[in-house]
């Protein structure tokens, strides 16, 4: 399949989707989730001290620690 | 007719937790780019958001009850969806949009109506110009404020968030550093409203209302039809582009965040937070102004917290146009060269208060105080005790002072001379000089006034 027809259908799928959800005028709460605990307490740790090193390994071009991301394609 | 409304994303100052919204990222706005990232605020395959942080929303419920907003208590985060490299997840988690309770909402600030207050994950910082990405940012908590369309000018817009920043600051809520960013929204005579986005300072935003005017204007005179869409910030020459028809909620395709849980605001919380919150300033500029003082005075001590509360309770003990003088003037002029705020310096307050009770009584020279003033904000001492101990108390003694004018008297016959043929100039020269040898204990007017009786003395015996 073409790299066009894929991204007619992907539209089509979109469309279709957004006319559903505009006629949604209000989401009942039922739909969240309920935990006991909805706030993070202060003193949480977590961080992965890699991560920054790896992402920037895996990136296709990296300039002055920044990501480059394709220009002119948004 | 112009109706302007306001969106405006402040950064929330995470004072106590220093970490992102849904990470425990720190916050650094001088980090290295994208040191400062974790498989969450990238949006990694497989990575979940941790639960809210709570110091975030505490602030945004403080803003939201600072201005006057209903507080809704269950709040449910929505996906923002849209596709741009500042957004890896390809959505942004926000508590506003289609089917969102904001966290405040029919507020009112200065007679201008809150719509919502809400609080949101900023996206990445991306130059679209070079592609550059620097993801540090993502996830800082970010608090958005939707005002009514009630703006009619662009003054009335400076005038109005100038005062919200003060307010804001009062809570510590806004980091002021960090800045403000604000859509602007401008409908001229009933035409539909155009949107200026991104315009990320209080001069860019008048400048850019001013230019949305004048453009729609020049459109309808030019027989063009003004219709609704989205404009670029300012560029270097102030003009915005054209970037894209108005988008709706439609268009972002909101859904609940199915991996947040809905956000629960206990009541105790929301008690406890409008306890802690303090008067509003402009609240006590009216109050100052009843106090006596100007309306610039009471403008600029209530520009601050710290300083409108030292004033407050140096007032109760201390004339307050004098307290004003001293904490307006003097005061400001040591904080401002030391590049720190007030309530970084450390004053001692008992020993301010005891200060100005010196100078309300004569007892030091305005010079002599300024120059303790300076030393409270080094180290804490007591200046009365001080004065005491150095000899530093005001010369009130005419027969002492009248020496010290007899001998500068002496000493510079040629600006008698001067002041004789008219020069008033040349008699606070000789001030100047009697003021010197007393080492700033002499009061001005008593010198004055005895360089004059000498002077006109001298003269009847010649
Ligand atoms: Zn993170």
């Amino acid at each position: 399949m073409d790299k066009t027809k894929i991204e007619q259908q992907a539209k089509k799928i979109m469309d279709e989707f957004l006319l559903v959800l505009g006629k949604i005028d209000q989401l009942p709460y039922e739909l969240g989730t309920e935990r006991p605990s909805s706030m993070r307490k202060d003193g949480a740790t977590q961080t992965d001290n890699g991560f920054s090193s790896r992402m920037l390994e895996n990136a296709p071009k990296i300039k002055d620690n920044c990501i480059v991301a394709e220009k002119k394609k948004w | 007719m112009v109706k302007i409304g306001l969106e405006i994303h402040g950064y929330l100052a995470m004072n106590r937790t220093r970490q992102k919204l849904f990470c425990c990222c720190p916050i650094a706005a001088d980090a290295l780019p994208n040191t400062i990232v974790c498989p969450r605020c990238t949006g990694q395959p497989g990575s979940k958001p941790m639960l809210p942080n709570g110091e975030a929303v505490e602030k945004v419920l403080a803003c939201s009850l600072m201005l006057d907003c209903t507080v809704n208590r269950k709040l449910i985060f929505q996906r923002k969806h849209y596709d741009w490299p500042d957004l890896p997840k390809g959505y942004q988690m926000t508590i506003s949009g289609s089917y969102s309770h904001p966290v405040g909402e029919h507020g009112s600030y200065l007679d201008i109506g809150i719509r919502e207050c809400h609080l949101e994950e900023d996206p990445a910082r991306w130059d679209p110009e070079t592609g550059l990405v620097d993801y540090n940012r993502s996830g800082y908590p970010l608090i958005e404020i939707v005002t009514e369309p009630d703006f009619t000018s662009s003054e009335q817009v400076k005038l109005w968030l100038e005062s919200l920043l003060t307010t804001l600051s009062y809570i510590k809520a806004v980091s002021r550093n960090a800045g403000i960013k604000c859509d602007v929204n401008v409908s001229t005579d009933h035409h539909p409203r155009v949107e200026i986005k991104n315009v990320n300072s209080i001069r860019a935003i008048v400048a850019a209302i001013d230019g949305e005017i004048r453009r729609q204007h020049d459109a309808v005179t030019s027989g063009e039809k003004v219709f609704s869409h989205t404009r670029s910030p300012p560029d270097a020459h102030g003009m915005t582009h054209f970037m894209r028809s108005k988008e709706t909620a439609l268009d972002y395709m909101f859904i609940p965040e199915p991996d947040l849980p809905v956000l629960h605001i206990p009541e105790d919380l929301l008690v406890s937070i409008q306890k802690t919150l303090p008067e509003k300033p402009h609240l006590k500029v009216v109050k100052f102004q009843k106090m006596g003082l100007s309306p610039i005075d009471a403008r600029i001590l209530a520009s601050d917290l710290a300083l409108a509360e030292l004033f407050e309770r140096v007032a109760k003990v201390i004339n307050p146009i004098l307290a004003a003088k001293w904490l307006r003037h003097e005061l400001l002029k040591v904080v401002n060269a030391s590049e720190k705020a007030l309530h970084e310096l450390g004053l001692d307050e008992g020993y301010i208060i005891e200060l100005l009770q010196m100078v309300e009584k004569k007892e030091v020279t305005d010079q002599i105080a300024a120059q303790l003033l300076l030393q409270l904000t080094e180290k804490s001492f007591s200046p009365r005790a001080y004065v005491a101990r150095q000899g530093l108390g005001i010369i009130s003694k005419e027969d002492e002072l009248g020496v010290l004018a007899e001998k500068v008297i002496a000493e510079n016959q040629s600006a008698v001379k001067d002041y004789l043929a008219g020069e008033e100039k040349a008699l606070n020269f000789l001030m100047g000089k009697v003021m010197a040898l007393s080492k700033g204990k002499a009061k001005p007017d008593t010198v004055k006034m005895l360089l004059k009786q000498r002077i006109a003395h001298g003269q009847n015996k010649d």
